[in-house]
């Protein structure tokens, strides 16, 4: 038998508890070994079948060995299944990431992150209101002119938070491992976002090169 | 026209099938003049229009569970302010948490707490070195830990998380299912920047739910730093808990980019017991005599 070759494998080369090492010879502490030597025909485990007579208060008994395990363990297969493919259904009507960016508007709504993010057409509104409350006359041409200059200027906020961000990073990095990738990092962190424009222009680039 | 019945009756079969077409085509014609009619209608009414049917779903179906609470119940905030997790709320405590796992973890398991341990600040990894959980929770109480998980490995997957809150309780255990690194959703773990992220607890809405966003929501710092637009989700449908990563960016006030960094996975919740790791059990899940209904929620 194959599981034989197996477990008589292991028992000979790594482990078994019954085994006993001395220096001339091995033995087995196993009751039910025959010869009590630690050898493949005498092994009572690694011999699907074995027997050993023994006596027990005067009467003499025959102990056969009778296959281990005969029934396998069921495995809660329909029930494992059933829990997986729930889990799937629930994914597909979870909608996570509709539900994460819904949460995270209403979070800069609530004024969460206030410091941060000031966003030009918020601004801009709210300057419109005052102004209309002083005067309710005003040129359109000067209201872009404003709003494109607060476009400006808050993308700059931006920019600045991100180089921090990176820099940051970086320092984290240089203290602990790999130097190296850190021009490639930069390029990740900073394109993040918008990758298929980038790509975009790296490849006209290289059709300009060749 | 022959109704279905008598479509039944019939013996040849030929004859059968071509009244069974018929009757088929009849309903559908029905049917398309129907809704022809309806759009008619909503057009010539415009806003008076009656309102649109919404298809059921199991969410919309959901059996009323007794313990499904508000946001603003008196009774419930009197609970919140009295529980293990208040501390935190109030921010008196920083978190600070023991990662570790069962014995002997293979790949898989310890690039997952490595992950881990990078999402959650104030998180440490200890290998288990065949220590008991108790003997752990009292030295972890000892050395000022809040919070312990125990990530369990089945098959050299991730398949178990214990969530055991310090020093008085109460413990968690999940089912983990679905583990995906970083790698596996194609970004590099050191992406993951140090920055304490945001937690977003959603969708939590019995007394059970409410403990266990709590517990989650316990196990990060209570300041995140905005400037690393990082934003962890607890996400709970129908049971299922699902853990996302993300890095956002705003575009303007209605719009909002997401960029998954992984690790994602899924937890079950399996018990909750009162103290940390002993005493009662507030709630275990029993299949037989809970899994009666599809319908039937408790988170």
């Amino acid at each position: 038998m194959q599981s034989d070759d197996i477990t008589w494998s292991i028992i000979n080369k790594s482990f078994c508890s019954f085994k006993i090492q001395t220096k001339t010879q091995k033995f087995c502490r196993n009751e039910y070994n025959l010869t009590g030597l630690c050898a493949r025909s005498a092994c009572p485990l690694a011999n699907t079948q074995y027997a050993t007579i023994r006596e027990e208060k005067g009467i003499i008994y025959l102990y056969l060995r009778t296959a281990e395990r005969k029934k396998l363990v069921p495995i809660k297969r329909k029930v494992d299944l059933r829990i997986k493919r729930r889990e799937e259904k629930a994914l597909v009507a979870a909608k996570i990431d509709n539900a994460i960016e819904k949460q995270l508007l209403q979070r800069l709504k609530d004024g969460t992150y206030e410091r941060i993010y000031n966003f030009p057409q918020e601004a801009f509104n709210v300057r419109i209101d005052e102004e209309e409350e002083e005067s309710e006359m005003e040129e359109e041409g000067e209201e872009d002119e404003e709003r494109e200059e607060e476009v400006e200027t808050d993308e700059d906020v931006e920019g600045e938070l991100e180089r921090e961000a990176v820099e940051e990073e970086r320092r984290g990095e240089m203290g602990s491992d790999e130097e190296d990738d850190d021009s490639e990092e930069e390029h990740e962190f900073v394109a993040d976002f918008d990758e298929s424009d980038d790509d975009l222009e790296v490849s006209i680039t290289r059709l300009m090169l060749y | 026209m022959p109704s279905h019945i008598n479509i039944k009756s019939i013996r040849n079969k030929s004859r059968r099938g071509k009244a069974f077409a018929e009757l088929k085509r009849e309903k559908r014609k029905k049917k398309l003049e129907e809704s022809k009619e309806k759009k008619k209608l909503a057009a010539k009414l415009g806003k008076d229009a009656p309102p649109k049917k919404q298809p059921h779903t199991i969410e919309s179906l959901r059996e009323e569970d007794e313990t499904m609470v508000d946001e603003e119940d008196e009774e419930l905030e009197h609970e919140e302010a009295n529980d293990a997790f208040a501390a935190y709320f109030t921010k008196s405590y920083e978190p600070k948490i023991l990662i570790t796992c069962s014995d002997n973890p293979h790949t898989k398991t310890i690039a997952f707490i490595r992950e881990l341990c990078r999402i959650i600040p104030g998180s440490e990894p200890k290998w288990r070195t065949r220590s008991s959980i108790k003997k752990m929770i009292k030295k972890a109480t000892d050395n000022g830990y809040t919070d312990v998980l125990v990530v369990n490995e089945d098959r050299r997957i991730p398949n178990g998380l214990l969530v055991i809150h310090l020093p008085e309780g109460p413990s968690a255990h999940f089912r983990l299912s679905n583990p995906k690194l970083c790698k596996e959703v194609r970004r590099d773990y050191k992406e993951i920047t140090g920055h304490r992220p945001e937690v977003i607890l959603n969708n939590f809405r019995t007394r059970l739910g409410r403990v266990m966003a709590r517990m989650l929501g316990a196990l990060f710092h209570y300041d995140p730093e905005f400037k690393g637009r990082r934003v962890c989700t607890f996400h709970n449908q129908r049971d299922y808990i699902f853990f996302r990563h993300h890095r956002y960016e705003f575009k303007n006030t209605e719009k909002v980019n997401l960029r998954e960094l992984g690790p994602r996975f899924t937890l079950r919740l399996q018990w909750l017991q009162e103290g940390a790791f002993d005493g009662d059990y507030e709630w275990a899940l029993k299949r037989h005599e809970m899994e009666t209904s599809r319908r039937r929620f408790f988170l």
